[in-house]
């Protein structure tokens, strides 16, 4: 676990020195929320790139009396997803096959495996409800503790300790394909798929 | 908020309780796996290109959004306003109905239209090499090249700096940069020298609007800087640079012939700070086209040969270095602008929109080399 407080320390001016510590550590764990959010790499660059573009424009605002940079950040990660998923209310979004950079230490059997797992990861996870897709996007992608992701989404910390264990089990079920999820969210344009047996 | 709380705790309460221990243990284990393997890494190029993006966007133009639910211009009654649009369309009439010729002569060649870089000038204190994505001390990088770096006090209306980098060694395969010239060693004395470029950019987001800049030590004394010439090229001209023999070249593949005896007096860059400014040979990176900067095809691709070399009555050796040219990777012809001053020489490649006398007047606004001692 990353720890709260990063490996920078504030300043009131965005130098930018501090514009790069901040992305080295924020970077990696933005993108993986927001890839734990989209379907395809594209749209987790997309927004990724837009987080820090509002992060240069916003820091000035950011007050550490009030919250944490994590928090702050993550919360503007948020927005920027729920405008992006208001756009695209009107053109459904269609899954891209896509190649998911992988270690290169990896075998390439073994890449292609790891591959091939974090596609169906993202599979089933457009199979969540909204809830459930965030709360394990939160704690998972963005590797928030589970007191800061009760913070960002108004619960309190035992309440997303048993939504989000309940969240991992239905995540957990569809991906072992042991059965079909009895409540399902497809997502707008996309057929609806039965689980993999 | 409280409600979804309570019936979220209740049903996954009823949903635990029934839980068997396999069932946790496994739900345990797809848990670790989450948080092990479940991580979606970004293309490295892609992570370089928006960190380079944002640091020069934190660095040339920080934004200051407005709030966009608050603006003065909604407590301005409605009559005002008006009045307000009246009095606007009238002076901007007026201002349009002048003579052009004094516009013109307000923004030709004032350098303070220009977009003035925070690494410009005297507020130069570092240098930002993209190729290892890190700002390098400017002594250090001073002793490494073998002369002060600086940025031209003028650049063209709308232009920016970009793209800074140092170089060693074998020319990078960067897109958008100037890949500086190799020479190789004479008879395994001469270092392979290091080098400066970086690129002025157009934020007009026109193709090919780049300005390409490369600077280098050439392995010759102060004595020697003047003398090189031009070879091969379609089109040429003499030109003074700031009092120094300069050169406007058209076209698609040039040589400079560069003459300099080789002896107690060469020039070599300090090889001590390598180590530490990290001087690795860059590594390649990828376009900037995120921003509406246009990506331009053009490069300067250059290579060295060393031609012959003669001994001296002084026991040195004069040598003939001969440096080739291919200013733009796509074969087109490009204009550049080359000069040596103090035994650096400097490449300027410019873009299709940027005239001659801009050229000029780019070259011109570099501060004189100081050569490292």
């Amino acid at each position: 676990m990353i720890e709260e407080t990063g490996n920078w320390e504030y300043s009131d001016k965005l130098s930018p020195t501090l514009l790069g510590r901040l992305y080295d550590t924020y970077f990696p764990r933005l993108y993986n929320y927001l890839s734990y959010r989209t379907t395809n790499r594209e749209e987790a660059e997309d927004l990724t790139e837009l987080v820090f573009e509002r992060v240069i424009a916003k820091y000035h605002t950011f007050d550490p009396k009030r919250g944490a940079f994590e928090s702050w950040i993550f919360t503007i990660a948020r927005n920027a997803l729920l405008n992006h998923k208001r756009q695209q209310f009107r053109h459904p979004e269609s899954e891209l096959t896509e190649w998911f950079e992988g270690e290169e230490e990896l075998s390439p059997d073994r890449l292609f495996l790891k591959q091939e797992e974090l596609h169906r990861l993202r599979h089933y996870l457009t199979r969540l409800n909204e809830r459930e897709r965030e709360l394990i996007a939160l704690r998972y992608g963005a590797e928030l503790s589970q007191r800061r992701v009760g913070e960002l989404l108004g619960m309190n910390e035992a309440t997303v300790a048993v939504a989000l264990s309940r969240a991992v089990r239905r995540l957990r079920v569809m991906f072992e394909g042991e059965e079909q999820p009895k409540e399902t969210t497809p997502r707008k344009g996309r057929p609806k798929k039965a689980g993999k047996d | 908020m409280k409600l979804w709380n309570r019936f979220l705790a209740k049903s996954n309460q009823e949903t635990t309780l029934d839980q068997n221990p396999a069932e946790r243990e496994r739900d345990a284990r797809f848990s670790a796996w989450l948080e092990e393997e479940g991580t979606f890494r970004a293309s490295s190029k892609f992570q370089s290109d928006l960190r380079t993006r944002l640091l020069v966007q934190a660095t040339t133009s920080p934004k200051s959004e407005r709030s966009p639910s608050f603006s003065w211009f909604r407590l301005i009654p409605a009559g005002v306003g008006l009045v307000a649009l009246l009095a606007f369309a009238l002076i901007l009439v007026s201002t349009l109905s002048s003579p052009a010729s004094v516009e013109l002569t307000q923004v030709a060649g004032n350098p303070a239209l220009g977009t003035t870089p925070d690494l410009n000038g005297d507020k130069l204190n570092s240098v930002y090499d993209q190729a290892t994505e890190d700002y390098l001390n400017l002594d250090e990088t001073t002793t490494t090249l073998g002369f002060a770096p600086s940025l031209p006090q003028y650049l063209p209306p709308g232009y920016q700096v970009e793209n800074v980098a140092l170089t060693y060694g074998e020319p990078p395969t960067l897109p958008n940069r100037v890949r500086p010239p190799v020479i190789s060693p004479i008879e395994n004395v001469l270092p392979q020298p290091h080098g400066l470029q970086f690129q002025l950019t157009s934020l007009k987001a026109a193709e090919s609007n780049h300005v390409q800049v490369y600077q280098l030590l050439t392995p010759a004394t102060v004595e020697d800087s003047p003398h090189f010439n031009i070879q091969g090229a379609q089109r040429f001209t003499q030109q003074a640079v700031q009092g120094a023999v300069g050169y406007f070249i058209q076209g698609t593949r040039w040589r400079v012939a560069y003459s300099a005896s080789v002896g107690a007096k060469m020039a070599t860059p300090h090889p001590s700070p390598m180590l530490r400014n990290r001087m690795m040979p860059p590594k390649i990176k990828g376009t900037i086209g995120r921003m509406g900067m246009a990506t331009m095809p053009s490069k300067l691709k250059a290579s060295a040969k060393i031609a012959f070399s003669q001994n001296q009555a002084n026991g040195s050796v004069a040598n003939t270095f001969f440096i080739d040219f291919q200013p733009r990777e796509d074969g087109k012809s490009a204009r550049s602008l080359v000069w040596a001053k103090n035994g650096v020489l400097t490449v300027l490649v410019g873009g299709d929109s940027v005239t001659d006398d801009e050229l000029h007047r780019i070259a011109e606004s570099f501060k004189p080399i100081s050569r490292h001692s």
